[in-house]
């Protein structure tokens, strides 16, 4: 029994050591994961994307729900966020196909888009690697999360707003956020609006 | 993720931990009734105290130890897991020496960042998980033997403060902080990797738990100590390693607090920056803090090996200790004199030549004792008639002079002019690790021969492998020691990882004081291998716990 013990404690010594080296080792040593622009970058052009910031999901009310977004190389990208319920909410990207807090560069914060629906805040940002990146909300990752596809050549040009891009999981059928945890906000909200509606 | 995944993930780890922690409880209820039973029918009222006065199989190293709450077992605990961590810290640490080999970063050009991770991964779990649990398990697994403890109660409160101080320790390893052990607060605030880690509000969860888990068992040992201990045995008599732990509980007691408030007030700030950035406080505040703590826990760290000392001592020598009341003064001493020298760490803070001269001066003070203690040890040695060299004799005597080099070189540095000097310098460093490396790693392992057979269940420990550990442990250890103290003086920096090339000799000879510390422990662990897999050969008796009886016998030395 205790020569068992014995040989199970180096094992785990040896084992957990090597593994704590490799843990730390893999820790991250980027600010922002690495995506803040660095300067003097070449600049082909200028884009705009306006994208509004909703707790169902990026764009909720204004067509196809949390859109890919095909964004061209060495673009200044003028993002254009616009407050739709009365949450907060940031626009944070990161480098990947899923979001990982660890390494993201959040462009528009909590304190820059207020909490009044309508309200408007502006980043600019230049994707300088190609590569798909994960833009997301960091109040809510479950439902305001999608991808930017970020490619070489400019051939397109597309815009957020085109209708070719979705994200795989249909969104309609599975609400954890709007159905269970928000249904009061969603009510101020909707109330909300029909009263903007009526002033209009 | 998607959030179906999610929960499907979430809900099948769930259920594989609850099945373990059903199994564990499965092993937990049988092993208990056994021993209840026993226990019942010799009329013990709790079983902890059977297990103490009848069965030796609880003070061997098994997977029992993890779930019966008797003293031996939570010391069993406590030593295993500080090992463990003894050796994830000390990878850390020879790593990190190795990446300094050149003046410019190589190993971790470009990521420079991991230098601060190791170092401060090596300092925090070096100390609150290695220095302090050893302590704290040497004490579980000796003082029921030394105080002939009435009965073991709240073994289920110790096993507790085990839990709460292992989780702790696990999660300032998963929080890969580079805050510094200090954790000053503008950059203990900044959650980015180039400022304390993304994750450090978890590594101030986790300092929260140790002091939490320590605080736990601190008060159980001196509840043992004062009400528990047999009535044959009057303070005047008690053994020097039991005193020892009675004041460095003390000590912690009156101590802790300053740092578990100050990290409750550094994680509000986190939230809302008000107590330590705020416009109306000053980081210096948390720092004076810390350090009321700081300063307490170095001694810590070394007062109960102190008390390990003067039992291992007689063991070899066969007279009796010098003076048993004056080294129950020396180690008095140290308790008031631990809360009033904290401010030396922070000379160059700014705090007025007054509070220096007079951190200086008390610093001066703790002289005192340690020469009291030091002599103590030398007359015990010059009194004796033949002194059996062992290897636990050797790490003692290596650690006394480990501790005079050290305790030296930080006394000249606690004087206000020289701290001038030598402040934020290696010399600081080397002096420490002349200390710990001498007395708090030293007497460990010593304690740790001396109880071999009773830990592995009749097994007697290779020389030969033990004289390498002790050869190349006190080799490396002074030689890299010695590196960092003469570079230091010359003005070479710590905690940066890069340095000046005309430091490169200085480096070079600490770096190959740590690769021989670390090939050291590896003799150690090849020791465990051999002679656990080994028949046993002795009775699983030892000679350290026999404190009332000088001489050596048979089992362990």
């Amino acid at each position: 029994m205790a020569g068992k013990a014995g040989i199970v404690l180096v094992v785990t010594i040896l084992l957990l050591s090597g593994f704590s080296l490799l843990y730390v080792f893999n820790a991250p040593t980027q600010t922002a994961g690495g995506l803040t622009d660095p300067s003097n970058l070449p600049v082909k052009g200028t884009m705009n994307i306006t994208i509004y910031a909703d707790s169902g999901g990026w764009n909720y009310s204004h067509g196809p729900i949390n859109p890919t977004l095909y964004i061209p190389l060495d673009y200044i990208v003028t993002f254009t966020v616009i407050e739709e319920d009365n949450l907060p909410h940031t626009l944070t990207i990161n480098k990947g196909a899923k979001e990982n807090s660890g390494a993201s560069l959040t462009l528009v914060s909590s304190g820059q888009l207020t909490q009044v629906p309508g309200h408007v805040a502006k980043a600019t940002y230049e994707f300088f690697t190609t590569g798909v990146y994960t833009y997301w909300c960091t109040f809510h990752p479950a439902t305001m999360v999608a991808q930017i596809q970020v490619n070489a050549t400019a051939s397109n040009g597309t815009t957020a707003n085109s209708s070719a891009v979705n994200s795989a999981v249909p969104f309609h059928s599975f609400q954890p956020y709007s159905n269970f945890v928000e249904p009061v906000s969603m009510m101020i909200m909707k109330t909300m609006k029909t009263a903007a509606v009526m002033v209009h | 993720m998607s959030s179906t995944g999610l929960l499907i993930t979430a809900s099948i780890v769930l259920s594989f931990f609850f099945i373990f922690l059903f199994l564990l409880y499965y092993k937990y209820l049988s092993v208990k009734t056994e021993v209840d039973v026993a226990a019942n029918n010799e009329n013990y009222y709790d079983y902890s105290s059977y297990l103490i006065d009848k069965k030796k199989t609880s003070s061997a190293i098994s997977l029992n130890s993890f779930i019966m709450n008797d003293s031996k077992s939570i010391g069993i605990r406590f030593l295993i897991t500080s090992i463990v961590f003894f050796f994830i810290a000390g990878t850390f640490g020879v790593i990190m020496r190795v990446s300094l080999f050149y003046p410019h970063p190589t190993l971790f050009a470009g990521k420079e960042v991991l230098y601060d991770i190791l170092t401060t991964e090596h300092a925090i779990l070096m100390i609150y998980m290695w220095a302090i649990g050893s302590a704290l398990g040497l004490a579980y697994y000796l003082l029921p033997r030394f105080l002939k403890l009435k009965s073991d109660k709240f073994g289920n409160f110790s096993s507790w403060s085990y839990w709460i101080w292992l989780l702790g320790g696990i999660f300032i390893l998963l929080s890969r902080t580079s805050t510094r052990w200090y954790y000053y607060p503008p950059l203990a605030l900044e959650l980015t990797p180039y400022g304390a880690g993304s994750m450090n509000w978890l590594a101030v969860i986790g300092i929260e738990m140790i002091m939490i888990g320590v605080t736990i068992s601190a008060i159980v040992l001196v509840r043992n100590i004062i009400y528990e201990r047999s009535d044959s045995i009057p303070l005047s008599k008690m053994p020097l390693f039991a005193w020892s732990v009675l004041f460095t509980l003390i000590m912690f007691l009156a101590s802790a607090p300053f740092l578990m408030t100050a990290m409750i007030m550094l994680f509000y700030d986190f939230v809302n920056p008000v107590f330590f950035t705020g416009s109306s406080s000053s980081p210096l505040f948390f720092a004076e803090l810390f350090w009321t703590w700081g300063h307490p826990i170095v001694y810590i760290a070394i007062l109960p090996q102190f008390g390990l000392i003067y039992e291992i001592l007689p063991k070899f020598t066969g007279n009796k200790v010098y003076s048993y009341t004056s080294g129950v003064i020396a180690l008095g001493l140290l308790l008031p004199l631990s809360e009033l020298v904290w401010g030396h760490h922070l000379m160059e803070s700014g705090f007025g030549i007054e509070w220096g001269l007079f951190f200086s001066t008390a610093s001066l003070f703790v002289v005192i004792p340690s020469a009291i203690t030091v002599f103590n040890y030398i007359g015990t040695m010059w009194t004796a008639t033949k002194i059996r060299i062992t290897i636990p004799m050797l790490f003692v005597i290596n650690g006394i002079m480990d501790f005079v080099i050290g305790g030296i070189t930080g006394v000249i540095t606690a004087v206000l002019p020289l701290n001038e000097q030598t402040h934020g310098t290696y010399w600081v460093t080397g002096h420490f690790h002349f200390v710990f490396m001498g007395i708090t790693v030293g007497i460990a392992f010593a304690s740790i021969y001396m109880l071999w057979p009773s830990l592995t269940g009749g097994r007697v420990y290779n020389r030969r492998l033990a004289g390498w550990h002790f050869a190349l442990t006190a080799v490396g250890s002074m030689i890299m020691s010695m590196g960092w103290t003469v570079g230091g003086f010359l003005g070479m920096p710590r905690y940066v990882s890069g340095y000046f090339a005309r430091y490169q000799i200085y480096q070079d000879v600490a770096i190959i004081g740590g690769v021989i510390i670390g090939i050291g422990q590896l003799f150690f662990l090849a020791n465990l291998l051999l002679s656990m897999s080994a028949a046993p050969q002795t009775e699983t008796s030892n000679a350290l716990e026999d404190a009332y009886k000088n001489l050596s016998m048979a089992g362990g030395e």
